[in-house]
């Protein structure tokens, strides 16, 4: 049974192969986005033991399902995790940490990937399993460890929260770059980097701002899951709730040709998430708001005025919901008019 | 509309119209009902002396009598099968079906048998149905039986040139199935397109198939190593088989996509017409990123099979990915009227309906992926 955590974080099917650029050279040119690009979820989406913070503010985390026992120890900059039955114990370096603010562990033995069967969650700050890996009772030692992962998952995991682990379609670990940085979006920037110094812009990485609303929630879903990946691979359930492009593709008012609609409508890529739900508002409202022309209507023809309150509209229609057994908390991004009492609309 | 009155008269007439045609069904049977009681009290008792023949000719002739005597069709039924009377076997079993309400113990197991006498009639297509439905229903009572139905559906699906979908079964059946040479040799006709029964393969071209099955079947049991030495052996002592390179990049497909590629790539430097394995590179290269390579690609495979679902998929969606959202559509809704139950060509059109401003096809498209994607995963 593949692990949930795999789906929720490893798609990156699409994810191209690339050098990858430093934020410093884009800095010459592009000096507001790199400059706060370093500071999202998404620059943090991989962590190395040295910067990871989790572990600084934990030196020591433990937890025991069934038999087994869990150790996440920290000293200087190496960090172990280990798994005891009580007879034996399973230590490996951790060298990759998944998550800006919940972790999952990626670990290597003998040559082999494997998901860390226990995660760490900061609403407990501690360990609790890792979505999915509930569902198979671990036989031993090594799969009380984690779950093995296939190729295929790997280098998705890795091309999804890394910049240039994946060149040509190969997973790459010696050539990764942490997080998310400029070229993981921008195809061709180091190129357009060495060029830009020299006065030469032809090269420029196509402009992501062109993209319709459809063809940007193709290109953010290549990670955060597009419709066409979650239907086809029958990615659904509670847990899709984690694919905002797929549940934003559900909402009546999704129009692929309206550039009101579009990921970076609301979410700038190069800061980090706003969680003031007041200041999603005027984009709402762009189609939402009373139209003068159009007495009783609202801007755009097709959108209705709300009748309940004129702010906060995310927080009714964009309901946050809790997962894995209420560690997490996620924003549906299926815009909608939600009932008193209803369950989740899958 | 009538009156609440009316409608009223009209049920009544229809019940004392019904009473009456029970009453002179019951009465006809009641004349003959001395003959038949002996007819199937004899019947029984050929049947319980092994007399097969006779039994059957006794059963008939009861059911003459009373056609609507259930036990009688499904013993009838029984014996047929037995003897490999397939076609009688299967007229008496969907009588019995027909009479029977209930969907456990002698139905699940009608269900199943008239399955195989499609099956063993090479009617494959009908059979799909009332093996996998006997299956379900066996399922949680007779393992054994219900993975020899699955078998059976594999070797339909092979029949019916539906390769992947065989391929499919068998990997579900690899887990506990013991890799016998009848279950090797099915898997290779599947894995190298030959729609055949193991019993029809010429001896000259046996060892390949079980060479092809053998491989595979040691890689859907999760024997990496053995399945690439399996394949490894194939490709050295058959270099030029047909499908081999394919097959084995449709089983890489869930463990590395790009070794998926490749294979299919080698497979088109043996074979250059395989549109099979031109469509899968394509669809591939879409997975990974790359619909300017997909492209030239998808166009070859349309080419060679425009009745190839896959190759309309690939290319309707390699065109719209590449800007041509018109083309895209002309070939996703070719696709769709190829295969009008896939998940992913009305997701893709959704999608790509979507990218030329025609909202409402896309969420109808959407709508209907998704329903279609959870009714599969409701089946599984």
């Amino acid at each position: 049974m593949i692990a949930i955590l795999g789906l929720l974080l490893c798609a990156g099917f699409g994810v191209r192969g690339f050098a990858q650029t430093s934020g410093a050279e884009c800095n010459k040119f592009h000096k507001s986005e790199a400059a706060s690009q370093p500071a999202t979820l998404m620059a943090h989406a991989l962590e190395l033991p040295r910067s990871n913070p989790n572990f600084a503010a934990h030196p020591l985390l433990s937890y025991k399902l069934d038999k087994f026992t869990y150790t996440i120890k920290t000293s200087g900059h190496e960090s172990t995790y280990s798994v005891s039955d009580g007879a034996e114990t399973l230590t490996l370096p951790i060298a990759w940490s998944f998550g800006a603010e919940m972790q999952t562990w990626v670990l290597s033995q003998n040559g082999k990937f494997y998901e860390s069967r226990v995660s760490y969650y900061p609403a407990i700050k501690g360990l609790d399993i890792t979505p999915g890996d509930a569902i198979k009772a671990p036989r031993d030692l090594v799969e009380a460890m984690g779950r093995e992962l296939p190729a295929q998952e790997t280098k998705s995991c890795f091309g999804c929260h890394a910049t240039g682990a994946v060149i040509n379609d190969k997973l790459n670990l010696a050539a990764l770059k942490p997080g998310v940085g400029c070229e993981h979006c921008h195809e061709g920037a180091t190129i357009h980097a060495a060029d830009a110094v020299k006065h030469n812009y032809n090269s420029a990485p196509a402009s992501l701002s062109a993209l319709s609303a459809e063809n940007m929630s193709k290109f953010c879903g290549q990670c955060h899951r597009s419709f066409l990946t979650v239907a086809s691979q029958r990615l659904l359930g509670p847990t899709d709730i984690r694919f905002a492009p797929f549940r934003l593709a559900l909402s009546k008012c999704f129009d692929g040709t309206d550039a009101r609609i579009r990921c970076t409508s609301c979410h700038d890529p190069h800061v980090d998430l706003n969680r003031e739900i007041a200041s999603y508002d005027p984009k709402c409202l762009a189609c939402h708001a009373p139209s003068k022309k159009n007495a009783g209507g609202a801007v755009h023809p097709e959108a209705k005025v709300c009748t309940v309150a004129k702010f906060n509209c995310a927080a009714c229609h964009m309901p946050r919901e809790p997962r894995v057994d209420g560690h997490v908390t996620f924003t549906d991004h299926f815009i909608r008019v939600v009932k008193t009492g209803e369950s989740y609309p899958d | 509309m009538g009156s609440l009155a009316s409608r009223l008269r009209i049920c009544r007439v229809l019940g004392v119209c019904f009473v009456l045609a029970l009453a002179a069904g019951s009465g006809a049977a009641q004349s003959d009902s001395g003959r038949f009681d002996e007819l199937a009290a004899q019947a029984e008792s050929a049947r319980a002396a092994n007399d097969a023949q006779r039994a059957i000719a006794l059963y008939t002739e009861a059911e003459k009598l009373n056609p609507q005597w259930a036990e009688g069709w499904w013993q009838l039924g029984l014996l047929e099968f037995q003897g490999e009377a397939y076609p009688d076997a299967r007229r008496a079993l969907t009588r019995f079906l027909d009479l029977s309400a209930a969907q456990t113990g002698p139905a699940a197991q009608a269900v199943a048998l008239r399955g195989l006498c499609a099956f063993e009639m090479g009617d494959y297509a009908p059979s799909l149905g009332d093996l996998a439905r006997g299956r379900e229903l066996l399922a949680a009572s007779d393992h054994e039986t219900a993975s020899y139905l699955h078998f059976r559906e594999a070797q339909a699906l092979t029949q019916l040139g539906r390769f992947e979908e065989a391929l499919g079964v068998y990997t579900a059946l690899a887990k506990t199935a013991e890799a016998s040479p009848e279950l090797k040799i099915s898997v290779g006709l599947a894995g190298l397109h030959g729609a055949q029964l193991p019993g029809d393969v010429v001896a000259s071209e046996q060892p390949m198939y079980a060479a092809a099955g053998d491989a595979a079947l040691r890689w859907m049991k999760g024997d990496e190593a053995g399945g690439r030495q399996g394949f490894a052996e194939l490709f050295a002592r058959y270099p030029a088989t047909v499908n081999a390179h394919y097959l084995f990049g449709l089983l890489l497909l869930a463990e590395d996509q790009a070794e998926a590629a490749a294979e299919c790539r080698r497979e088109l430097e043996i074979v250059p017409e395989n549109a099979d394995a031109a469509a899968f590179l394509a669809w591939l290269l879409l997975l990974e990123g790359h619909p300017e390579e997909a492209l030239p690609v998808a166009r070859k495979a349309v080419a060679r099979a425009p009745a190839l679902p896959r190759a309309q998929l690939a290319l309707g969606r390699a065109l719209a990915e590449t800007g041509d959202v018109a083309g895209g559509i002309e070939h996703l809704e070719t696709a769709l009227r190829l295969q009008p139950e896939d998940v992913e060509t009305h997701a893709a059109l959704a999608e790509t309906y979507s990218n030329a401003g025609r909202k409402a096809d896309a969420r109808r498209e959407r709508m209907t992926s998704l329903e279609m994607a959870k009714a599969s995963l409701a089946q599984r």
